[in-house]
């Protein structure tokens, strides 16, 4: 049975529909990343199973239960926003063992609960200071510290790395996603950044305008979008999408169709390919990142760019090659996923 | 801008001139004038010298009957303002606060007292508890009860003037807790939901301490305000009576001041009261500041 | 074209002369309404009569002209003649620089037509520093039509305090109306004097350093009083304002206040009930005694054209018609000597019997008691709180009242120094 499920959920504001259709299924122990642009109604919807939104229509059940007309407190989640939201005026070990004080739990219990809860976190130094006197980063560990000395039956995160920067991110969403596993926790956690989507997600669900476009496992959302927004939104540089009716190369398809290729789907050497097809096109620009090489090529107009491994040492302009097998078709009007035909 | 990136000093006297000259001119030097004159007697006529006399006007106010009467009831308008006046309007500011835009309403009628004028308020309510066919009698009357005539008792006049003076303020101090409420981030209240806090929970462990500082200003502007804003009720309504029941230290100052013309007796009274101020708001300090969550 | 432009000059200057020549004296009263009106017009009178001479009337209520009196003195904003309220007298003698009116007696001859008694308030050795303006004499106004619904005779005023307290009784018995009471004024300190004055006691000694109500007449005064609100329960304690409204409102049968009110409850009572108006109730075998409420002139004005000024217009409100007018038209009790033999006041009598009881009061007015310099806030304040607590039953008077005069004493007694 699953442990969360969102049945027909939706939040209207008049006629405006923040969050549409949203119908999820969520296991016991999953790991689901909401993700999507801006105003895409991914917060809305975690919100909504927080209870801090009250939906529209539909029902939310959390385990066995109903939980769609209870309040916040009744519903054994936590949360972890954005800003992590620690009481100002409490210190660490205050805000971690509050909820535990509500309970009535002895004091020596929450100190106990507290001090392995900061264990886990490895944040056992900072439990007398302030919310104001730590950094970013410890004030983003006492707040998934403040969720987990609960034991709840979910947990819920509302982009808390958006405010760390690149490096801390990085270690800061291992961290997450380890510590969640050990806990075997549900989880819901919501983020603009596909990075995050694609590395913490055991599936994810790419929302746009209220809409769900696409629920699935990142690597089968990355390999097969539903859809062009899908397509170009997941993966970093993002999938090429050319009309077809411009592009350099052919595939079947209706002549308003998009045709996308993944920059690192373009190749130098047709060995590498399944069904190679040259195509010709102006190299402006290289991105040499160590590692590997961003090629930014120009075809009538049309931007492309291609990825490499290792350094781009070629002065000449070279032959490009796209797989056939791993083109996308779109619909034109819709965006909508064509079947391959070739 | 010296090497450093500081302004230099001398810019900054400039900006700072005027109202360091306008404080000096209508607030200290009124105060040093009024210290020297609780040490002369004189009796306001520019035609008369001043006369040196040291410590008689304190010795005289201190000893004087009016004063053990006005000084207690100075000390139970400020203890009795601080539920009123302090406390109360929190939950004022709270109710209204949770109703969203649907408290500007609320907000509006609680905020009006404060527009009105205090001789209107006294006179209107003098006539309303008036034993000779007040409103308030005759309302009562309707049910067959009798109306005491509160002014005239010394035991209820005070209250009827603190009771005045509350409802006067109530709005204004709302306003300023609803100021210290809009500033509470929103996420704090979530979280503490989400930890398992109900209406009271959240009021106790988050609204509150955060509101400290809110509530710290208005705990020191109210008492010292509220001192010489009772005056217009005192004057309008009792005088000071009955029994010297509602007068108090700011009051008697403005007898000996501008009604005998004893400005000595006035300035000494006027630096006691300051005096009693000053202890008041440094007690409250002491005792209080390190509770008041200042936020960074 | 410079000629006529200089001629021109020189007629615009002419013209404007008498204009720039006018001299300006300030009068500060505290005059409202009707009687404001009246004082306007006689200050037009004088202006017509006095070319050259212009008078600012300033007014201030009579709460706080004292006070505004006194700052403009301080702060040598001009005052040239201020109404002074009676007690205060002495005060403003010793306080302010204050001008005898008969420095030059030639100037002021006009003294001559006021009643001796009426210059004692501000006389020192021979010096006359004050002339009275605006008194008023306490007197029994009385609800007829509430006396009729209460079985009582509207055409029999009571004459002695026993017939009041019998009345009002009658009146809280069979109606719903309070039965009487008495202007106290601020302090109740013109209440308290008038109270036991009437009564055959003194109220404070000569010099204002002693009190001297303790005396068996004025505790009985003060006794009576207390009945009146606590044994009889005829006099509902309120303040002067209350006690006024409910008077007017024909809520009270009997209400003892100025002469000089009785314009206003002439015209309040018109169309709701029957006024009357009787002398101020005898207290047993003793002779009518009360002292005046109200205001004096005092001369500020600095020597030369403005004083000269002033003391015309001081004789135009000291002559005998124009005193006489002022008193018709605003009800403040006649000052000028023998005023029957004015044909427009006999005339005047005659129209409006109410004023009668006024006129015979007025030789039986004595000086209004004098407050000296220390003291005075303590002591008022001593007088204000006896009657509270006679008024509230904490004491019979034979126990409150020498205490009072006691403490009194004491406050009062750093003048002797």
């Amino acid at each position: 049975m699953a442990d969360i499920v969102f049945d027909g959920i939706e939040k209207r504001f008049g006629t405006v529909a923040a969050v549409a259709r949203f119908d999820l299924d969520i296991g016991h122990g999953e790991f689901v990343v909401l993700v999507g642009p801006s105003g895409c109604g991914k917060t809305t919807s975690l919100r909504m199973l927080a209870g801090l939104e009250q939906p529209t229509a539909g029902r939310i059940r959390l385990g066995p239960d109903d939980i769609t007309d209870r309040p916040p407190r009744e519903r054994n989640i936590a949360m972890v926003f954005q800003s992590y939201a620690l009481y100002p005026h409490m210190t660490v070990a205050e805000n971690i063992g509050f909820s535990l004080r509500l309970k009535r739990m002895s004091k020596r219990e929450i100190a106990a609960e507290v001090a392995q809860a900061a264990a886990t976190m490895g944040i056992e130094g900072l439990l007398e200071r302030k919310p104001r006197e730590l950094s970013g980063g410890q004030r983003q560990r006492v707040a998934v510290c403040r969720a987990i000395v609960r034991r709840p039956q979910a947990f819920l995160f509302d982009e808390p790395l958006s405010n760390l920067d690149a490096r801390l991110r990085a270690s800061a969403r291992a961290e997450i996603r380890t510590l969640q596993q050990r806990l075997g926790v549900t989880a819901v956690y919501v983020t603009h950044d596909q990075v995050e989507a694609m590395t913490m997600a055991d599936r994810m669900v790419v929302m746009k305008d209220g809409h769900i476009q696409q629920i699935g496992r990142p690597l089968d959302v990355y390999a097969h979008p539903a859809n062009a927004f899908v397509a170009g939104f997941i993966g970093a540089p993002a999938m090429n999408l050319l009309p077809l009716a411009r592009a350099p190369f052919a595939a079947a398809g209706p002549a308003d169709a998009l045709v996308g290729v993944r920059p690192e789907d373009i190749r130098l050497d047709p060995a590498s390919c399944i069904r190679p097809q040259p195509f010709q096109a102006r190299l402006r620009h290289v991105e040499a990142l160590g590692a590997e090489s961003l090629l930014h090529l120009d075809h009538d107009g049309l931007a492309l760019q291609m990825r490499l491994p290792g350094s781009w040492q070629g002065a000449e302009l070279p032959q490009f090659f796209v797989d056939a097998a791993r083109l996308h078709l779109f619909c034109g009007r819709t965006g909508a996923r064509l079947p391959a035909s070739v | 801008m010296t090497p450093s990136g500081r302004a230099r000093p001398s810019i900054a006297w400039a900006y700072l001139a005027p109202i360091l000259v306008l404080m000096a001119v209508f607030t200290y030097w009124p105060f040093i004038h009024t210290l020297y004159l609780s040490f002369v007697s004189w009796n306001l006529n520019p035609g008369q010298p001043t006369k040196w006399v040291g410590l008689a006007n304190y010795e005289g106010v201190a000893g004087s009957p009016l004063f053990a009467a006005a000084a207690r009831n100075t000390l139970i308008y400020i203890a009795a303002g601080i539920p009123l006046k302090v406390l109360l309007p929190i939950p004022l500011a709270v109710a209204v606060w949770s109703f969203g835009a649907g408290g500007h309403v609320y907000r509006t009628i609680l905020f009006l007292p404060t527009l009105l004028s205090f001789v209107v308020v006294a006179v209107a309510w003098s006539w309303l508890l008036s034993p000779l066919g007040g409103y308030m009698q005759q309302f009562l009357g309707l049910f067959g009860l009798g109306m005491p005539n509160l002014l005239a008792d010394p035991d209820w006049a005070i209250w009827v003037v603190l009771g005045l003076s509350s409802w006067k303020i109530l709005g204004f101090n709302m306003l300023l807790y609803l100021a210290g409420l809009a500033s509470i981030n929103r996420h704090y209240i979530e979280a503490m939901r989400l930890d398992g806090a109900g209406d009271w929970a959240v009021l106790r462990h988050l609204i509150w301490p955060l509101l400290t500082p809110t509530t710290f200003f208005v705990l020191v502007s109210t008492v010292v305000f509220t001192i010489q804003q009772v005056f217009t009720p005192i004057d309008v309504m009792t005088q000071g009576g009955p029994s010297n029941a509602t007068t108090n230290l700011f009051y008697m100052v403005y007898q000996y001041t501008f009604l005998t013309f004893n400005v000595g007796y006035g300035a000494a009274g006027t630096v006691l009261l300051f005096v009693l101020l000053l202890f008041v708001t440094l007690v409250k300090v002491g005792l209080l500041d390190r509770h008041v969550q200042y936020k960074q | 074209m410079i000629r006529s432009t200089l001629l021109a000059a020189a007629a615009v200057l002419g013209l404007a002369g008498p204009a720039l020549a006018d001299t300006e004296i300030v009068f500060y009263h505290y005059q409202t309404g009707a009687s404001r009106e009246v004082l306007k017009s006689i200050i037009a009178d004088f202006e017509g009569a006095t070319p050259g001479v212009k008078v600012r009337e300033i007014f201030k209520s009579s709460e706080t002209i004292t006070a505004d009196v006194q700052s403009a003195l301080a702060a040598r904003r001009p005052v040239d003649i201020a109404t002074v309220i009676g007690k205060n007298i002495n005060f403003f003698l010793t306080n302010t620089p204050a001008v005898a009116l008969n420095e030059d007696p030639a100037k002021a001859p006009w003294l001559d037509n006021y009643l001796p008694n009426f210059l004692d308030l501000g006389r020192v050795g021979g010096k006359v520093y004050a002339i009275p303006h605006a008194y008023g004499t306490p007197m029994l106004y009385v609800n007829k039509t509430l006396f009729a619904e209460a079985g009582l005779d509207p055409n029999k005023l009571p004459r002695t305090w026993d017939e009041v307290i019998a009345a009002a009784q009658a009146v809280t018995a069979r109606t719903k109306a309070a039965g009487v009471a008495q202007l106290q004024a601020s302090s109740k300190d013109y209440g308290t004097m008038l109270m036991v004055t009437a009564a055959g006691a003194e109220y404070l000694s000569k010099d204002g350093t002693r009190a001297l109500f303790d005396s068996p007449k004025g505790i009985a005064a003060l006794q009576m009083w207390q009945d009146l609100a606590v044994k009889y329960k005829v006099m509902p304690i309120a303040d002067d304002r209350q006690w006024t409204a409910a008077f007017q409102g024909g809520r009270m049968a009997m209400y003892i206040n100025s002469s000089a009110g009785l314009r206003g409850f002439v015209d309040g009572s018109a169309g709701k009930f029957e006024l009357g108006v009787a002398q101020y109730p005898l207290f047993g075998n003793e002779p009518r005694r009360v002292p005046n409420s109200g205001a004096a002139l005092m001369l500020y004005a600095p020597a030369g054209e403005k004083r000269d000024a002033a003391l015309k217009f001081l004789g135009h409100l000291s002559k005998r018609e124009v005193s006489n007018r002022w008193s018709r038209e605003t009800g403040y009790m006649p000052l000028a000597k023998d005023p029957l033999a004015d044909p427009a006041m006999k005339r005047y009598v005659e129209e409006f019997p109410l004023v009668a009881p006024v006129i015979a009061q007025m030789a039986e007015t004595v000086p209004t008691a004098v407050w000296p310099e220390k003291g005075t806030l303590e002591a008022q304040n001593i007088v204000s709180n006896l009657i509270d607590d006679l008024w509230a039953g904490k004491a019979p008077a034979a126990v409150l009242v020498p205490d009072a005069a006691k403490r009194m004493n004491q406050a009062l007694a750093a003048n002797k120094q």
